[in-house]
């Protein structure tokens, strides 16, 4: 923790603002969206829960990377947190889109919900493999790193929202 | 045999379709690496910022040991740089205070030193001693160094003044007399008297283009600052920044004009976006001088383009071919993401090349995964466009709102490319229906 602590120490006011304000307004912007499109107060509890547990993943993997590999966290791991929302918010707008379209048709139900974000987050997570993969052979040092721990927490993502819907959206979604 | 009927719209919907379909091509031959090499004719190499780079350590002295005052220096300096597009910002304070006289600038030697260094010479120099706060400041660009340094110590104070009635501006043995503040008299209009700074070209008196700063009023003080220039109308006034004084002759009629605008002698895009920056960020609080700076070695990443973009065009195909084989998504769905993927991708590299827009290597690939990602999921998921596009554009506005350095950067491209792989995606549809049925 020690090391997020020196970082926002030697963050001027105007960082520390912007940076509550990016967040603070991402979060609130989309469950404010997700509460219109759904009016349903457990999704929004599902997707305040799944973008608070990757913001933890993302710090905990960072602050693990850190002790464990003595990895020097540089400011290119600042787009880390916007690549994992980036996936965070396509798979969470997928289960949206599906939930919004069919939760008035006979057949919907929370394991047809369920099979259908197994199906996206496992096409989410071969792509993210292979592009990340990919790349990662080409590069070196600090990037590769980078590439390795954003890559990785992209894949957890996906499959971290499939075990909420187990824990959060029960029979009631 | 199947006989079909001759008809003019069948025929130029053919010829439309060749021609969509070769600027498909051209947009890829462009976009491809290495094909600028095929001709001489049109440039259009991937300008990358690979070699541009370049990271020093400033240390700066504020004439304060006040922690208010210290912030405010902090804010300023980050909000300059951040809005002059520095990649990499680190300020914090080195925990030292030195007492000793004020510094003479090393550095570039601006118009107005070389002025008061004529008239003063014979005085003496200040020697009191001040307490001065160390900071650090760590920056990390593309952007030219020259600019970067004033943006650190330039505390950018301007204000509106007239001419002293008792001083002679036409006297050829003060050739200076126009451009020193002493020389002027305060009118009350200051920074607080003005909303913003703008930066614009405009047309000069001799038919050319030249880049004027336009200070704009806010709404309650226009009323205060057109009396002021009604009752100087015709009159030459002065704009007075850190002591050098620009000269505006107010127009005769000012009913039609609610600005002062003076020129920047500058033609630079750069120095101009420099001088925003300095106009626009707050003046800094007390005085700041560089001390020194150090050259370090940069952390900015670079890859080459060239292996990873064959990389990443070969993973893109083994993963199409992947679901293909296992039959996970529909042909139709897989052709349309794909086509939707490589278009997208090639207008957006094109763009940049034929733009000459500086390109950071390492971005543009994480942009290309991302939009391969973004496109796949968005054609499986056609209810869940409008969620995902609308989620997407809104956390990047933010981010570009919010963010700083690469970040930002970052948001801004990806706010292109995304509304782009929107746009792709029911291009390719049609695209693709359209070939089916020709």
């Amino acid at each position: 923790m020690e090391l997020f602590i020196n970082v926002w120490n030697n963050w001027v006011t105007q960082q520390k603002i912007s940076f509550i304000l990016l967040y603070g307004g991402c979060l609130i912007l989309l469950l404010l969206g997700v509460y219109l499109a759904t009016k349903n107060k457990r999704f929004v509890l599902y997707t305040f829960v799944s973008l608070l547990s990757s913001a933890l993943i993302t710090v905990l993997v960072l602050v693990l990377v850190h002790i464990i590999f003595s990895v020097t966290i540089t400011y290119i791991f600042m787009l880390t947190p916007i690549i994992v929302l980036f996936i965070n918010i396509i798979s969470l707008g997928t289960e949206l889109g599906y939930y919004t379209a069919n939760r008035k048709t006979k057949d919907f139900g929370i394991v047809s919900m369920r099979q259908e974000m197994i199906r996206d987050s496992l096409q989410i997570t071969v792509f993210v493999l292979l592009l990340f993969t990919s790349f990662s052979v080409f590069i070196t040092g600090s990037l590769f790193v980078f590439v390795v721990v954003t890559g990785s927490i992209c894949l957890v993502i996906p499959w971290v929202n499939c075990g909420l819907t187990y824990w959060l959206l029960k029979k009631d979604a | 045999m199947k006989k079909r009927n001759f008809s003019i719209s069948n025929f130029l919907y053919c010829v439309l379709f060749t021609i969509i379909t070769a600027c498909i091509f051209v947009t890829f031959l462009i976009a491809a690496p290495l094909t600028e090499r095929l001709t001489d004719k049109v440039s259009f190499n991937l300008n990358t910022k690979n070699e541009d780079f370049w990271s020093k350590e400033y240390v700066v002295s504020v004439v304060s040991t006040d922690d208010a005052v210290i912030e405010e220096t902090k804010d300023i300096i980050y909000k300059r740089l951040k809005d002059f597009g520095v990649e990499k910002i680190n300020i914090y304070e080195t925990g030292e205070v030195v007492t000793e006289p004020l510094l003479e600038d090393d550095g570039e030697t601006s118009i107005l030193d070389l002025l008061q260094n004529s008239i003063s010479d014979s005085e003496e120099k200040d020697t009191t001693e001040y307490s001065k706060t160390l900071l650090k400041v760590v920056v990390g660009t593309t952007r030219g160094s020259d600019n970067v340094r004033p943006l650190l110590n330039q505390r950018y104070n301007y204000k509106i003044m007239t001419r002293k009635s008792d001083v002679d501006f036409d006297d050829s043995n003060n050739f200076y007399a126009a451009f020193l503040e002493g020389n002027y008299d305060d009118t009350g209009f200051d920074s607080s008297t003005f909303r913003n700074v703008y930066i614009t070209k405009l047309a000069t008196s001799s038919g050319d283009k030249a880049y004027f700063v336009i200070f704009k009023p806010w709404i309650s003080k226009i009323g205060k600052l057109r009396s002021f220039l009604e009752s100087h109308e015709g009159e030459e006034i002065g704009v007075s920044v850190d002591g050098f004084v620009y000269s505006y002759t107010v127009p005769d009629d000012v009913t039609s004009s609610d600005y002062i605008y003076i020129s920047t002698y500058s033609t630079d895009e750069e120095e101009v976006a420099k001088l925003s920056s300095l106009y626009n960020s707050g003046i800094l609080p007390t005085v700041t001088e560089v001390r020194s700076e150090t050259d370090l070695d940069t952390e900015i990443v670079t890859v080459d383009y060239v292996k990873v973009m064959i990389g990443f065009a070969i993973s893109l195909v083994t993963i199409y071919l992947y679901l293909l084989i296992f039959g996970t998504s529909s042909k139709q769905s897989l052709l349309q993401s794909f086509f939707a993927t490589v278009i997208t991708l090639s207008i957006y590299v094109s763009y940049l090349k034929l733009t000459d827009y500086q390109v950071d290597t390492f971005l543009l690939t994480i942009e290309a995964i991302l939009v391969a990602v973004l496109a796949k999921v968005l054609v499986e998921n056609k209810d869940s466009t409008l969620f995902i596009l609308g989620g997407l554009l809104l956390m990047f506005i933010l981010v570009l709102f919010f963010g700083a350095g690469v970040v930002a950067l970052f948001a801004k491209e990806m706010i292109f490319v995304t509304l782009l792989t929107g746009i792709c995606l029911l291009f390719s549809g049609w695209y693709i229906d359209k070939v089916k049925k020709l």
